[in-house]
């Protein structure tokens, strides 16, 4: 669901927190953690997609508020923009780092994918080109959303979880994926794009989709 | 049937792309004035439109991945921000004691080179240290093949049944090490042996590493073990959020 809009009490708040947090407040630091570490697991969660990374990217993401909250310039955007550019970071961060050290597992996802016997049940089928229609058959309505974004590439899927899930607005996109704002619209565009053809080749349109899934 | 003017083209495009935020009501109001006047005109941009709401309500619907935060887990944070925070003291601290009593040449480069190592962030240097240490595995890996051609001394032989020692691959529970800093590369090597664990990932930038146990190992007697280390600051299981 998209953020609502800040009300000035709640923003008092945030700065407040981040004030404390800056001058080495374990308490404030620590109701900090319980009110935006949901949000950010969620999204790293979608990014990373294996849970078991993501508590130690959390960690790298908590460890950079705890060290930088003094230089937060609220002058300069939202706080929540700031944080989540930090997650998108330390997120392809980890991913790099575990793309070194599973050259093995590589090898082996190859060899399984040459062989035709997925790994896994679920989203991983749906990358089977030669199954189509098994596949939507195998799932619930409602997982086919989940199961188009795995297909996309790891910039598709981001751009749009943070589009329509987490209902940021495309300056904002850009500043915490690091690019211009034409460029995330030009990638949301695509996105969608590639999101629509998987969708079709399985006879589903997002509106068609929405409403089947509502009766 | 697109029905925009040819001369409307650029504003088509433009417009199309900033529908996803049209759909999440998050564009400044001259643009959605923009967007809506376009989309009186446009009925593929109507169209588009309708499939982006129906997209926001897709996701809007769907089951989303949940995080949970926990006492335990801010207890574990704390701990690797405390243990991360000790090396920024070094600096401050004596020279090593070993050093001490050294002068000379040599023992200036060394130092040299000690203050230049001391000047490199942490999970850099465990990196060069681990990716060093690999280096020399590769090399000890070409030499062994040699070696082992070199027939047994007399009254030695092995049987199927013995153990071989040096496997502790995989497949087990898989946990989260926090090493001292003062750890050496060794050092973190034999403890992880000492656990039949091989390292799987890390050090991350809090300096923390992912083991993995071997098959049959349980993390309970692992994390024990290396719990009643010195060298360990931190050892606890991974576990979903």
């Amino acid at each position: 669901m998209p953020p609502p809009e800040m009300t000035p009490e709640a923003m008092a708040h945030e700065l407040d927190l981040l004030r404390r947090i800056g001058a080495g407040d374990r308490e404030a630091f620590k109701t900090f953690y319980f009110e935006y570490s949901p949000r950010i697991g969620r999204f790293l969660l979608k990014m990373l997609k294996h849970p078991e990374r993501v508590e130690e990217v959390m960690n790298d993401v908590l460890m950079t508020v705890w060290q930088s909250a003094a230089q937060f310039d609220p002058a300069k955007g939202r706080f929540t923009t700031w944080l989540f550019g930090i997650a998108h970071n330390k997120a392809l961060k980890s991913l790099e780092r575990e793309r070194r050290y599973s050259v093995e597992q590589a090898v082996d996802t190859r060899d399984d994918a040459d062989g035709g016997h997925p790994l896994e049940d679920g989203p991983e089928a749906a990358q089977d080109p030669s199954t189509p229609e098994k596949t939507v058959l195998g799932w619930e309505l409602g997982d086919l959303l989940g199961a188009a974004l795995d297909r996309l590439s790891l910039e598709h899927r981001t751009v749009l979880e943070l589009a329509f899930a987490e209902g940021r607005s495309y300056q904002e996109i850009a500043e915490i994926i690091g690019c211009p704002p034409n460029t995330v619209k030009t990638r949301v565009f695509h996105a969608k794009k590639k999101l629509h053809e998987w969708l079709e080749r399985r006879g589903y349109s997002p509106t068609l989709l929405a409403q089947e899934t509502l009766s | 049937m697109n029905t925009q003017p040819q001369s409307s083209a650029q504003e088509h495009d433009t417009v199309r792309e900033l529908l996803p935020w049209h759909a999440r009501q998050h564009l400044e109001p001259s643009e959605q004035a923009r967007v809506e006047r376009h989309l009186g005109e446009c009925d593929d941009c109507a169209d588009a439109f309708a499939e982006d709401v129906a997209l926001a309500q897709l996701f809007d619907r769907r089951a989303e991945p949940a995080w949970q935060p926990s006492e335990a887990h801010f207890e574990r944070l704390m701990a690797m921000i405390d243990a991360a925070a000790e090396p920024t003291a070094a600096p401050a601290a004596p020279a090593e004691p070993g050093l001490q009593n050294r002068s000379g040449r040599e023992s200036g480069r060394f130092s040299d080179w000690l203050e230049w190592l001391r000047t490199i962030p942490n999970p850099v240097r465990w990196t060069l240290a681990v990716e060093t240490f690999a280096i020399a595995g590769l090399a000890m890996a070409l030499i062994l093949p040699r070696a082992a051609q070199v027939p047994p001394e007399p009254g030695l032989f092995q049987t199927y049944s013995q153990e071989t020692g040096a496997t502790p691959a995989g497949a087990g529970p898989r946990l989260r090490v926090v090493f001292a800093p003062t750890t050496t590369v060794v050092e973190v090597l034999t403890l992880t042996r000492s656990v039949s664990a091989q390292i799987v990932a890390g050090p991350s930038a809090l300096g923390v590493y992912t083991l993995e146990l071997g098959a049959g190992q349980t993390a309970e007697t692992a994390i024990k073990t290396l719990r009643g280390d010195t060298h360990v600051v931190l050892a606890e299981p991974v576990t979903g959020p």
